[in-house]
């Protein structure tokens, strides 16, 4: 993809307001340094994803062969947003890949996609009918979109492993699914200096289910957004978001989750739930859950929680001649154990398997 | 016999507004229009002290540097600031007492069930069984009457119209007016602050507990006006009192505005529960007509071991923009919200709270019930901040939607910041329906659609209807029924 030319910065971009910080939906995260600390301009190392799988195929988005799913797909996976970043994504995006998870393959197909540094890129992601693919990510920094679309009876399974990192980092991910297609996010984060992901979940069909689960543990003074919109755009599907996270010392988690059910979705049942503990007297958690419904007959949930490490479990462990770190820890563990089980990710986190 | 078939609740859900009867009786007003001149004319017509004067003419211009909130989850027309009179009171002398009032006010309060006359409640001519309660009528921009005055004298509470305690009781009001809501604080505050009309003032004495409820009516008459009025509650240490409000309005096809004031004060250990039952006209079931209530309400918990409370039966208005908060400060402070708000037919309604934790072992309470039908909107939107000294400060929030019609919409925005360790923050939300099934066992048992609505919805609510004063709580199910009239299926 040719990089356009700059002439300004941050560029005018008709129809999109630049974000500004104390505002919703950058109410808790300064959204300046995404714009004016990254730099757009320069090309970095970008991520690069692999597979061996027979059912894959991976392109750049200046392959020729590619050009029509691009033309198809690419910024318009998601209903036109009015995402800056995702705007500035589309303008100043060096590298690109399309990934194809064919139909033809009948077993999981594996890609991994291993970080890369500081880069502007863009993904497509199309899964065909009754396909499935498995996605291991690992992020570090950079203005990442990622678009997905799942076929009919499509599969998804999307492992996110965020590595702690000192530098700034936006994930957008647009999630689309068709009939009777399956979305499993486990996102697995560590602090970066400012990390915001921002996850968007189109149900478009019906027998469709959607799971995604995350667990953080956020150390010194590193910050975490995670924005995450489930959209029931028609009836009969299911959703479940649950994500669990630890602030320690002067670490700041925000967690804005939305369900929103359109007009005639009937027969959906979607939950959302966010628990935060802190351990750290300077630590700050936000967390918004919000349902935004319009249609009757649904089963819909949503909680949230901030506290921090019951006393009452504690005391049982230590009555039981355990240490008070140790019985820290065990508590702390099994409280993000509770959402994620993959060993990559339990690794990532710090967490014995 | 043929059976009937069982009818949705939509079908059962038709609104009938009882209070919509205009008064006829001679209004003056001031000519539409807001600026500085029409601000000091206010201040002149109510002869009040020149710092007040001053104080009005500060918030006036500090309204105009603000802009309009946009974020509530509400969808109306531009508000044209000029074309509304921002004063009208009936004709005439006003009344020293009751015997002078108007005898056409007299019998709208009477028709709408407030009961003015000590005499007559006290003699048992009108049936009640419980204690008397003391009223405060507000009738468009100025207070009509204020009954048991003296008892409540005797006992050394101030329970008068805000105009009298401007005259009588001008240290303490300059000492609290705008503390708890500062001019700045919001775009429809500090218009109420430029222009508000009158209101109730109260003030408990150290120690006191009030001997009986007080209560304000408000009632917009007159037309293309917008009431402001202000309500200023003081509880000194030790005190208790339970405040009710009512509010209703004559249907007209023009929205009409009210930007009302609620500023509660707590010193140690005092209590406040304020409760309102709030029945504007809603609109008919076109939208067309209707209030907008954009009102600002917040008590703080000044004192240690204080305890405010909040309870709101919201049936009316077009759109409802309201978030009565608790600041708590004190030490052990208690602050809860109790709130029903119903929507029907173009109803919109974005409203909740705002608890914020300061002091050490702060608590708060949030229960939270929407209920929305026909085509309406029902928003909860809410705050809990937990501030870095509120040492084991604790917070519950249950907010539940029933939604009534495939038509309708709900929504939760409950915002959570937490800067405290050992700060506890639980929120939980459920959305659901009145579902067939229910319909159907009720409906199977001989209980007509209405009744089985009525019943599931008042069952929905109990938790908060529990915490109303009994003859509220009576009121408030009532209105429920006459509200979700047509809407059950």
């Amino acid at each position: 993809m040719k990089p356009r030319e700059i002439r300004e910065f941050p560029p005018n971009i008709p129809g999109i307001e630049i974000p500004r910080a104390r505002k919703d939906p950058w109410r808790y995260t300064t959204p300046e340094p995404f714009i004016n600390e990254f730099s757009y301009g320069l090309s970095n190392s970008p991520s690069t994803p692999v597979s061996t799988s027979l059912g894959v195929e991976i392109y750049q988005f200046n392959n020729p062969e590619c050009a029509q799913l691009i033309e198809t797909y690419v910024g318009k996976v998601a209903p036109r947003g009015s995402n800056y970043l995702t705007a500035l994504n589309r303008l100043y995006a060096k590298h690109g890949y399309v990934i194809v998870a064919k139909s033809s393959n009948k077993g999981i197909n594996h890609v991994n996609i291993s970080s890369g540094f500081d880069c502007c890129e863009r993904y497509l992601i199309i899964i065909e009918e009754n396909a499935k693919l498995s996605i291991r990510e690992l992020t570090r920094s950079g203005n990442r979109v990622i678009e997905c679309v799942l076929q009919k009876g499509a599969k998804l399974e999307h492992l996110r492993l965020q590595e702690e990192t000192l530098d700034f980092e936006f994930n957008h991910t647009v999630v689309k699914l068709k009939e009777r297609s399956n979305y499993e996010l486990i996102q697995a984060s560590r602090g970066g200096r400012l990390r915001r992901n921002e996850i968007e979940v189109y149900i478009a069909g019906k027998n469709t289910r959607v799971n995604l689960s995350g667990a953080w543990g956020l150390k010194e003074a590193s910050h975490l957004d995670n924005q995450i919109t489930v959209n029931h755009l028609v009836g009969k599907s299911t959703s479940e978001t649950c994500f669990h996270g630890i602030v320690h010392d002067e670490s700041k988690a925000i967690f804005n989750g939305k369900i929103y059910i359109a007009p005639g979705a009937q027969l959906t049942d979607a939950s959302l739930q966010n628990k935060n503990l802190a351990t750290s007297e300077k630590a700050e958690i936000y967390t918004k859950p919000e349902l935004e419904l319009y249609a009757d007959d649904i089963a819909c949930s949503h909680g949230a929680t901030s506290g921090f490490l019951d006393p009452k479990q504690l005391f049982y462990l230590r009555s039981r001649g355990i240490e008070q770190t140790e019985a820290e820890t065990i508590l702390l563990n099994s409280f993000l154990k509770e959402v994620v089980e993959d060993e990559e990710a339990l690794e990532l986190l710090g967490l014995p398997s | 016999m043929k059976l009937q078939e069982p009818r949705k609740p939509e079908e059962v859900l038709a609104q009938e507004y009882t209070a919509g009867f205009v008064t006829n009786i001679e209004t003056e007003s001031l000519p539409p229009g807001l600026s500085e001149e029409v601000v000091r004319k206010i201040s002149e017509l109510k002869s009040e002290p020149e710092w007040l004067t001053e104080w009005r003419v500060d918030a006036f211009h500090k309204w105009l540097e603000m802009e309009e909130p946009k974020w509530a989850h509400l969808e109306y027309p531009a508000i044209d600031f000029q074309k509304i009179s921002y004063f009208a009171r009936p004709k005439g002398e006003p009344p020293k007492s009751l015997d002078e009032v108007d005898p056409e006010i007299l019998q709208t309060y009477e028709k709408l069930g407030i009961p003015l006359h000590e005499q007559k409640m006290l003699a048992g001519v009108v049936e009640t069984e419980t204690t008397p309660v003391a009223v405060d009528a507000v009738f468009d921009s100025v207070s009509i009457a204020t009954t048991f005055k003296n008892t409540l004298r005797e006992h050394g509470v101030i329970f008068c119209s805000f105009s009298e305690a401007v005259e009588s009781h001008p240290d303490l009001l300059r000492q609290y007016l705008g503390k708890v809501v500062p001019i700045r604080d919001n775009f429809y505050s500090a218009l109420n602050s430029a222009v508000f009309s009158d209101g109730s003032f109260v003030y408990i004495p150290k120690g006191v507990r009030c001997p009986m409820e007080l209560s304000t009516y408000f009632r917009i008459n007159a037309a293309n006006t917008g009431q402001f009025e202000r309500t200023l509650i003081i509880a000194d240490e030790g005190s208790h009192v339970s405040y009710l409000e009512g509010c209703t309005a004559p249907m007209r096809d023009e929205n009409q505005l009210h930007a009302a004031v609620v500023e509660l004060i707590a010193l140690d250990d005092a209590e406040i529960k304020y409760s309102t039952v709030q029945n504007w006209y809603p609109g008919d079931e076109h939208g067309r007509g209707g209030i907008y209530n954009f009102v600002t309400k917040r008590g703080m918990c000044r004192g240690a071991r204080s305890h405010i409370s909040w309870t709101q039966v919201e049936t009316g208005s077009a759109i409802t923009w309201k978030y009565p908060s608790v600041i708590l400060r004190g030490d052990h402070s208690v602050g809860e919200f109790y709130s029903v708000a119903l929507t029907n037919n173009h109803q919109q309604a974005d409203t909740g709270t705002k608890m914020t934790h300061i002091g050490n072992n702060t608590k708060s309470t949030i229960i939270s019930k929407g209920i929305s039908a026909g085509k309406s909107s029902n928003a909860y939107r809410g705050l809990v901040r937990m501030n870095p000294g509120a040492r084991n400060a604790r917070n519950f929030t249950q907010c539940d939607s029933l939604l009534i019609g495939s038509e309708c919409a709900a929504h939760t925005f409950p915002y959570i910041e937490s800067k405290r360790r050992d700060s506890i923050v639980e929120h939980e939300a459920t959305a659901t329906r009145v579902s067939e099934d229910q319909m159907f066992l009720c409906q199977q048992r001989g209980i007509d659609p209405e009744k089985a609505v009525s019943m599931i919805v008042n069952g929905f609510c109990k938790e908060v209807f529990r915490t109303l004063p009994m003859e509220f709580a009576m009121e408030a199910s009532k209105l429920l029924e006459v509200s979700l009239e047509g809407a059950v299926g």
